[in-house]
C-alpha cells in the first residue's frame, strides 16, 4: 500500500482547504437550518408566512386613537419595523424588501376618517408591483371599507376601526390538502435545503482539494518512477483511487453526520434515501475530480474548472435559485447535468413534487450514470496519456527539446 | 525609467495566469451565471401576477358573482378565475395550475396546497368577503334603517393609500448582484495592489531585492507600479462594465459612462486599499493575500454579493456602515445613478471612494518609503 499512503502524506497537505470548505459550508447551512422550526396550526403558518415575508413601517403624524388602531391592526398581521425617516434608509429599505411599505399617517387623519373620507387617507410608498405589496394594499383598502361601513352604521370612527379590526382578525375556514403525501414530516423543506447547498459544496470541496493530490501522483517525475517500478500500473491505479474514495467518503460523513446533529438525532424515513442521494453525489464529485486530473496540470486551471462547474451546475440546476424560478432554456441544458438530478430528487423527497419511488429511482439512476461516464471517460484518458508508449512519446519530445 | 518601469509592470503584469483569472474570466463566468440564474427570477417571483383561482359554487350566489367580475374587470385583476366543478377544481389544484379553490355556499371556504403568499391574499380575500357580510348582518340586527348606507358603502372601491413615486429607474431587485459583481472585481485589485508593496520589499520577494538595490530611484519606481496597476485595474473594470451591459444586456441606466467612471473609480480604491495593507504590516506574502482577500470578500458580503438584502438588512439596522464599507460604496455609486434622478448620492459616494483611496495610497507611501534592510 505505499502509494495509497503516498496519496494519504500529500493530502494531508492540501486537507485544510477542505475544512475550509467545510467550516463556511456549516457556518452558514447552522444558522439557516435553526431557522426552520416546526410550522405550527394551518392558521399559524398563515400568520408566519405573512409576518415573516411582509414587512411595513410606519409614520404616525396623527397619533390619535384611530391611527393607533389602525396601526395595531396592521401589526396583528405584518412585521412592524422601524426606520430613519430618512429618504436614503427608506429608498434602501424598500429596494431590498426589508420593507414593502412605507406609510404616512398625516395629521388629519382621525377627523378625515370621522367624516368617512376614506380615499387616500394614508400616504404610501412602494418599489416593487409584488405580491406583499398587493396584498397590503387589498387588506388596507379593506380596513377602511369595513370601517366606513361601521360609521355608515351608526358607530363613532373609534369605535368603527375597533369593531373593523375585530372583524378583519377572525379566520377564515381554510383546508390544506397534500397531494405528496404525509410522509415529507421525515424530511421536512427547511432540513432539505441543508441537502440541496450540499449540491455545490460537494463538487467545490471535493474538486478543490483532491484535484492537487492527483495532480500531484500524475507528476511526470512520479509517474515515470512508478511506471519503471515493480508495482503494475492496476494495483496503482486500486490504491489511488482508494485513496481518492477513502477523501470523498469522508468529505460526505462528515456532511452528513453534521446533518444529523441539524436534524436533532438519527434520520427517519425519507431522509435516509436524501442521505443515499447525498452518496451518488457524491460519488459523481469524485469521479469529476479523478477524470479532471487525469488531463489538467496547472493549479489556476483548476481553480477555474472547479468554478464553473461547482457555481455554473449550482445557478443552472437549481441549487440556489429554485427550478420552478428559472427560465426553460436554462433548464433544457441543465438535464445534462448531474445537480440537476439530485435536486429533481431531493424536491420530491421533501414534498416540493409527488413522491414516485419509481421515479425516484430514475433520478437516481441518472445521476449515478454520470459517475460511471466519468469513470469510463477517466480509463480512456489515463490510457492515452499514462501508458508506457505515451509517456516514452513524451520523454522523447522532452528530450529533443533538451 | 518611469515609463520603462511603467511598460514592464504591465508586460508582467497582464501575463499572471491567476490576474487573469481572478479578475478578467471568473467575473464573466459569474456574471453569466447571475444572468442565467436570475434573469427570469423578478419577472417569476416578485412581481405581482393575478392568482388563478378555482370556484367551485355549491349554492348559487349572485353577490358573489358580481364582486369576482368586477375585480375582474380592473386593470391588475387580483384574482383569475375558472368557474368549474369540485371534480376538476381538484385536478386543476393537483397540477398546479390553480392556487387555491375557492367554495361558495352558504359561507366561502378556500382548499389550498401550500401557504404561500399566492394563498394568504386568497385567504385574506375570503375574508373579507366574510367581513362584509358580516356587517350587513349585524346592521340589519341593530338598525335595519342604514342597511342600504352601509351596503353604499361596502360597494365604494376604497382607494386608501395615496401613493408617492420613489423611483424612477428600474427596481429590479436582482441588478444588485451585479453592481455587486462589479464591486467585487473593485476589492480583487486589493490583490494587485497588495503584490506593489511585495514586489518594492527586499525582504518578501528577490524582485523586491532587486529593486532596492538598483539605482532607481524608489519614488519612481513605486510610482510607475501604481500607475500600471491603476491601469491594469481599470481595463479590468473596463471589460467587467461592458460585458455585463452589452454581452449580458444589464440595464444600468441611461448614465453608462459615469458608471464606466465609477467602476474606475471603484478599481482604483481597490488597488490603493491592497497598497496600503500590503504596507502597513510585516506579514508573509501568503498571509497577506489570505487577509486581504478576506477583508475584500467580507465587504463583498456586506454589499450584498452572497445574500442580495445583505444591504437593506444594514440600512435598516446600522445605515452609517453602508457609506463606508468600500464594496457597497462602489455599487451604491451604481445604484443611485440608477435610482436617483439627481447626483447627490453619486456624487457622496465618490467622494467617499476618492477620499478612501487617497488616504490609502498616501499612508502606503509614507510607510513605504526610505525603508532599509539592514540584512536579509
Amino acid at each position: 500500500m505505499q502509494i495509497f499512503k503516498v496519496f494519504m502524506k500529500v493530502l494531508k497537505k492540501r486537507i485544510r482547504f477542505a475544512m475550509l470548505y467545510v467550516g463556511i459550508f456549516l457556518g452558514i447551512a447552522i444558522p439557516m437550518s435553526l431557522n426552520s422550526s416546526n410550522p405550527g396550526s394551518t392558521k399559524e403558518m398563515f400568520v408566519k408566512e405573512s409576518k415573516s415575508k411582509i414587512g411595513i413601517c410606519i409614520f404616525d403624524e396623527d397619533n390619535t386613537p384611530e391611527s393607533r388602531e389602525f396601526t395595531s391592526y396592521l401589526a396583528e398581521k405584518y412585521t412592524i419595523k422601524e426606520l430613519k425617516n430618512d429618504d436614503e434608509v427608506i429608498m434602501d429599505s424598500l429596494f431590498y424588501i426589508a420593507v414593502d411599505r412605507v406609510i404616512n399617517i398625516n395629521e388629519g387623519f382621525a377627523d378625515r376618517l370621522a367624516k368617512g373620507e376614506t380615499n387616500g387617507i394614508i400616504d404610501s410608498r412602494h418599489m416593487h408591483e409584488s405580491y406583499n405589496t398587493m396584498l397590503l394594499e387589498q387588506d388596507i383598502n379593506s380596513y377602511f371599507s369595513s370601517v366606513s361601513a361601521f360609521i355608515a352604521g351608526g358607530e363613532d370612527a373609534l369605535s368603527a376601526s375597533q369593531s373593523a379590526k375585530e372583524a378583519l382578525l377572525e379566520d377564515a375556514d381554510v383546508n390544506v390538502i397534500s397531494f405528496t403525501g404525509d410522509e415529507n414530516e421525515d424530511y421536512p423543506h427547511g432540513f432539505a435545503s441543508y441537502y440541496r447547498y450540499m449540491a455545490y459544496i460537494l463538487i467545490a470541496a471535493v474538486v478543490g482539494t483532491l484535484c492537487p493530490v492527483l495532480m500531484a501522483m500524475n507528476r511526470k517525475e512520479l509517474r515515470f518512477r512508478t511506471n519503471c517500478s515493480s508495482l503494475d500500473s492496476s494495483s496503482y491505479t486500486k490504491q489511488v483511487l482508494l485513496g481518492s474514495a477513502v477523501f470523498v467518503i469522508g468529505v460526505w460523513l462528515v456532511f452528513v453526520i453534521a446533518g444529523m446533529i441539524l436534524y436533532g438525532g438519527v434520520y427517519n424515513g425519507r431522509a435516509w434515501l436524501a442521505v443515499l442521494n447525498s452518496f451518488i453525489y457524491a460519488m459523481v464529485a469524485g469521479s469529476i475530480t479523478v477524470f479532471l486530473s487525469t488531463f489538467v496540470s496547472n493549479m489556476d486551471i483548476v481553480n477555474f474548472i472547479n468554478q464553473v462547474i461547482s457555481l455554473g451546475m449550482s445557478f443552472m440546476c437549481g441549487v440556489f435559485v429554485e427550478q420552478e424560478l428559472l427560465g426553460a432554456g436554462v433548464i433544457a441544458a441543465a438535464r445534462f447535468m448531474p445537480a440537476f438530478w439530485y435536486i429533481k430528487a431531493n424536491m420530491m423527497l421533501d414534498g416540493t413534487e409527488a413522491f414516485d419511488s419509481t421515479k425516484l429511482a430514475q433520478y437516481l439512476l441518472i445521476e449515478a450514470s454520470f459517475a460511471v461516464v466519468m469513470a469510463l471517460l477517466t480509463i480512456v484518458m489515463s490510457k492515452a496519456r499514462y501508458n508506457s508508449t505515451a509517456l516514452q512519446k513524451k520523454a522523447a519530445v522532452a528530450a529533443v527539446k533538451g | 525609467m518611469f515609463f520603462h518601469d511603467l511598460k514592464y509592470m504591465l508586460i508582467s503584469g497582464f501575463r499572471v495566469k491567476s490576474f487573469l483569472f481572478w479578475l478578467m474570466l471568473f467575473p464573466i463566468l459569474l456574471g453569466t451565471l447571475f444572468k442565467v440564474a436570475f434573469g427570469n427570477v423578478y419577472e417569476n417571483d416578485v412581481l405581482f401576477r393575478s392568482i388563478p383561482t378555482a370556484v367551485v359554487e355549491t349554492t348559487s350566489d349572485p353577490v358573489f358573482h358580481q364582486v369576482i367580475d368586477s375585480i375582474e374587470e380592473s386593470d391588475e385583476p387580483l384574482l383569475d378565475v375558472e368557474y368549474t366543478d369540485e371534480e376538476n377544481a381538484m385536478k386543476l389544484l393537483k397540477e398546479g395550475k390553480v392556487s387555491g379553490i375557492i367554495y361558495v355556499g352558504d359561507k366561502l371556504s378556500l382548499s389550498v396546497t401550500e401557504q404561500k403568499m399566492d394563498q394568504v391574499i386568497l385567504k385574506t380575500f375570503v375574508e373579507q368577503y366574510g367581513v362584509n357580510e358580516k356587517i350587513i348582518k349585524e346592521t340589519a340586527e341593530k338598525d335595519p334603517s342604514k342597511i342600504q348606507s352601509v351596503v353604499d358603502k361596502l360597494s365604494e372601491d376604497v382607494s386608501a393609500c395615496r401613493d408617492i413615486p420613489v423611483t424612477h429607474g428600474d427596481p429590479d431587485i436582482y441588478v444588485q448582484y451585479f453592481y455587486n459583481l462589479i464591486a467585487m472585481v473593485a476589492m480583487y485589485g486589493s490583490v494587485t495592489g497588495l503584490h506593489i508593496t511585495v514586489q518594492n520589499q527586499a525582504n518578501l520577494s528577490a524582485l523586491g531585492a532587486r529593486k532596492n538595490c538598483s539605482p532607481t530611484p524608489k519614488s519612481v519606481s513605486m510610482l510607475a507600479d501604481l500607475t500600471g496597476s491603476f491601469i491594469m485595474q481599470s481595463a479590468c473594470m473596463i471589460l467587467c462594465v461592458t460585458f455585463t451591459h452589452f454581452v449580458l444586456k444589464i440595464d444600468f441606466g441611461d448614465r453608462l459612462l459615469l458608471v464606466y467612471a465609477a467602476a474606475i473609480l471603484g478599481g482604483i480604491l481597490g488597488v490603493s486599499f491592497g497598497f496600503f495593507f500590503g504596507a502597513v504590516n510585516r506579514f508573509s506574502l501568503e498571509a497577506k493575500i489570505g487577509i486581504v482577500m478576506a477583508v475584500s470578500m467580507f465587504s463583498c458580503f456586506l454589499s450584498g454579493l452572497m445574500m442580495g438584502q445583505m444591504k437593506g438588512i444594514i440600512a435598516e439596522h446600522i445605515p452609517w456602515l453602508n457609506k463606508i464599507n468600500p464594496a457597497t460604496v462602489v455599487a451604491d455609486s451604481m445604484f443611485s445613478l440608477n435610482m436617483y434622478s439627481d447626483y447627490s448620492r453619486f456624487i457622496s459616494r465618490i467622494i467617499t471612494m476618492l477620499v478612501i483611496t487617497v488616504v490609502c495610497t498616501a499612508a502606503g507611501i509614507i510607510i513605504t518609503r526610505r525603508k532599509k534592510y539592514a540584512n536579509l
